[in-house]
């Protein structure tokens, strides 16, 4: 198969013009010019390591520190899985678990399974992995409703005295785990993945 | 030629910047689990016979309401034989680690709803806590013993310490208020019952204010709620405010008439009245003690009854019974024994003091009165409940005798009363009721009686009499001859009415004198104005004509 990489040509990451790589530099917006993302497994597999690191906290420390009447209650995430789990509201339950726990973890394991099948040079199912890209690259937001629910909530429970709600370090760190899951999608090159099989004839 | 040297190029190992936002994470995480570790406190345990209220995680440890640790996790320390504790662990601030002494206190404070009131209501909505007082010992300490009460009130606080002794203790309970007059001066700390001398140990505390209120003459008795006694004196139905039946606890004061005492020692000891009628029962510290010997029944006699001069109470009955002398020295000349009956005398009562020389001069007056011819009786002192009092009182028809011994005791002589001197009074009643002349006084009576007969008969005549006027033809003529003439005088009235010819005559006769009387009016006016006028006529006068004013 022909590809624009194998002809020299390379894209504008900028304004998209087709031109020869040998310019360096686009000719319509002068944008760099790369055949593919500079160091884009090397980048993701950073932004992977930061997201694995944030990916403690989020789940360890509390995300919402609720004072009830005086008293205290700290609630993890995982925590308030089980309680809604224990208390029969199973629906909620299970989109919790999956939207904050099942979702950023799986993405974290997938983009590490690409980097991994790219440094490979894995020619098989080049398929799916370029599916599994584009799941893991639309679904990145939605993994955010936990720390929008929780900004809700801060917001609007402050009745002092009786039950305010505060946000949790976990709050923070899962936001943090949100977002560099997303930057470690947007870094990695999708293309890698079919570059192999051109290796593979050369 | 030689060959140009070729540059070698090598491959530049540079680490791209973008390992820097993991690096600075990590950097981020590795500190935060550092300082954690670093501004942790000291672990201690706690061991108590309950962890009701606690939970792992939640509970708090409090110093003055502050929080100072946490409770991280409860379970059940392994304990020695039967004996099972709940260990808790909790994790103290850093900064208040100098404050774990040896003699440090925990206790829980969870909501209490006792008889004195509701104390740690917060904690019905934010749960137990765990209190702590950190006392002055040796620093270190980190295993601690839980307290499972509340502790005393620490000794820095001033104020006064008392111990009270009852036999009966029914609602005397930690925390219950002590009161002076009603209010609440101080609180019972703790309440022990010791088995073997069967008696119940309340420690109290009076706050500073107060506790001079408290003097050695002072008593103590307990508050509960309703008090019914019946004694000599009658049916005594004691009810305290609503409040009172329901809290309950100490209240102090002076007996009746009594001064007050010296000041009072810390943890001195008092005994604790059942109620407030009791403290009024032997308030005298200087008595003597008397044995009386009674022929009769003293059924109605009971400890507390007490002992009257001529009405006026001199002493209290301490106990009837055979405890205090031996039966046979109550025995005289072979004959039934006696009962004997305690009495206290306390001459402060009628003295107006109370002290040793008060006693002494009692007492001598006491022997002075009995060769005079003084003797004690029981008497009864209420019908409807049939308590027996002790009387003393001079007699005339007695024996001449000196103050008893009875053992250990002084005896005073006792006059045989009760059932006999009924009997005595009845026989006198019946007596009396002998002597009345009633012979004459029925005579009397018989006459009067005949009189009025007569009386009676007269009565009846005259009513005979008066009947047979009203039975009279010419009288039952009377009303005929009154009714005749009525008509008459109505049918004259009625020629009078506005309708008969006569009255319009009347009325037109009183018209046109009306109009007479109007024209001799006018022409009086006239001559009086115009004499001249009877002679000349009038002047004709131009009518007013209207003209605008100028």
């Amino acid at each position: 198969m022909n590809t624009a990489a194998s002809t020299g040509l390379a894209n504008c990451d900028i304004c998209g013009m087709l031109s020869s790589e040998s310019l360096e530099h686009c000719p319509r917006c002068n944008g760099k010019l790369h055949v593919r993302k500079p160091n884009s497994i090397q980048r993701t597999i950073a932004y992977l390591v930061t997201a694995c690191v944030l990916y403690v906290p989020a789940n360890v420390l509390p995300i919402t520190v609720t004072t009830q009447l005086g008293r205290d209650i700290d609630s993890t995430i995982i925590g308030g899985v089980i309680l809604l789990w224990e208390h029969g509201s199973y629906p909620v339950a299970l989109v919790i678990f999956i939207a904050s726990i099942m979702v950023p973890s799986s993405k974290i394991l997938a983009l590490f399974l690409l980097c991994w099948g790219v440094a490979k040079n894995q020619i098989y199912r080049c398929k799916e992995r370029t599916v599994m890209y584009r799941i893991i690259e639309f679904i990145g937001r939605w993994s955010m409703i936990d720390v929008f629910v929780v900004a809700i909530l801060v917001s609007l429970i402050q009745l002092s005295g009786i039950v305010t709600i505060k946000p949790g370090g976990a709050a923070l760190a899962f936001a943090g785990v949100v977002i560099i899951t997303m930057f470690a999608a947007s870094a990695f090159d999708p293309r890698l993945i079919w570059d192999a099989i051109d290796k593979k004839k050369n | 030629m030689a060959s140009e040297p070729k540059a070698i190029v090598t491959q530049k190992k540079k680490i791209p910047a973008i390992w820097f936002v993991p690096l600075i994470a990590l950097i981020i995480g590795i500190w935060m689990v550092v300082d954690h570790f670093l501004s942790q406190g000291p672990e201690i345990t706690i061991t108590f016979s309950t962890a009701e209220g606690i939970e792992a995680g939640k509970t708090k440890v409090k110093l003055l309401n502050v929080n100072v640790g946490a409770v991280e996790s409860v379970g059940l320390h392994p304990g020695h034989g039967n004996q099972r504790y709940v260990l808790i662990t909790a994790r103290m601030n850093k900064e208040i680690a100098h404050l774990l002494r040896s003699d440090s206190r925990f206790w829980v404070v969870r909501p209490r709803i006792g008889a004195g009131g509701v104390s740690g209501l917060g904690t019905l909505f934010s749960g137990a806590y765990i209190e702590f007082a950190p006392g002055e010992g040796k620093e270190g300490k980190r295993e601690f013993k839980g307290l499972d009460n509340i502790p005393a009130t620490p000794q820095i606080v001033p104020g006064l310490r008392l111990n009270l002794v009852s036999d009966v203790a029914d609602s005397v309970s930690t925390g219950d208020p002590v009161l002076f007059h009603g209010y609440q001066v101080g609180r019972v700390e703790s309440a022990k019952l010791d088995a073997d001398k069967r008696k119940l140990h309340a420690k109290i505390f009076i706050e500073a204010p107060y506790d001079t209120l408290v003097n050695s003459h002072t008593r103590f008795w307990n508050r509960s709620g309703i008090t019914f006694e019946a004694t000599a004196e009658g049916i005594t139905l004691q009810t305290g405010s609503l409040q009172s039946m329901l809290i309950g606890g100490i209240e102090f004061d002076l007996p009746e008439g009594a001064t007050p005492g010296g000041p009072v020692e810390n943890n001195a000891e008092f005994e604790l009245y059942p109620n407030k009628h009791s403290i009024n029962q032997n308030p005298y510290e200087h008595y003597h003690e008397f044995i009386l010997l009674f022929d009769s029944s003293v059924k109605g006699l009971v400890e507390g009854a007490h002992v009257y001069y001529r009405g006026i109470r001199i002493g209290t009955v301490m106990d009837v019974s055979f405890n205090y002398v031996d039966v046979e020295m109550t025995r005289t000349n072979g004959r039934a024994p006696k009962i004997p009956v305690l009495i206290r005398i306390e001459p402060g009562r009628w003295l107006g003091r109370d002290s040793k020389e008060a006693k002494e001069l009692g007492v001598k007056a006491m022997a002075k009165s009995v060769e005079a011819g003084m003797r004690a009786t029981i008497q009864t002192g209420n019908l409807l409940t049939g308590a027996k009092v002790i009387a003393f009182d001079f007699h005339e028809d007695v024996e001449p005798a000196t103050l008893g011994k009875v053992g250990n005791y002084d005896s005073v002589p006792t006059v045989s009363t009760g059932l006999e001197e009924i009997q005595i009074k009845v026989a006198n009643l019946l007596d009396k009721l002998n002597a009345l002349p009633y012979a004459s006084v029925m005579q009397d009576a018989d006459q009067t009686l005949k009189q009025m007969t007569k009386t009676l008969a007269d009565a009846d005549q005259a009513i005979k009499e008066l009947n047979e006027i009203l039975h009279n033809k010419d009288t039952k003529e009377i009303p005929k001859s009154v009714n005749e003439t009525l008509i008459e005088l109505q049918s004259l009235l009625e020629g009078m009415s506005p309708d008969s010819e006569f009255y319009q005559n009347l009325n037109d006769s009183i018209a046109q004198l009306n109009d007479t009387l109007r024209n001799i009016e006018h022409l009086t006016y006239t001559v009086d104005t115009k004499p001249s006028s009877i002679i000349f006529s009038k002047p004709k006068q131009q009518d007013i004509q209207p003209e605008a004013p100028n």
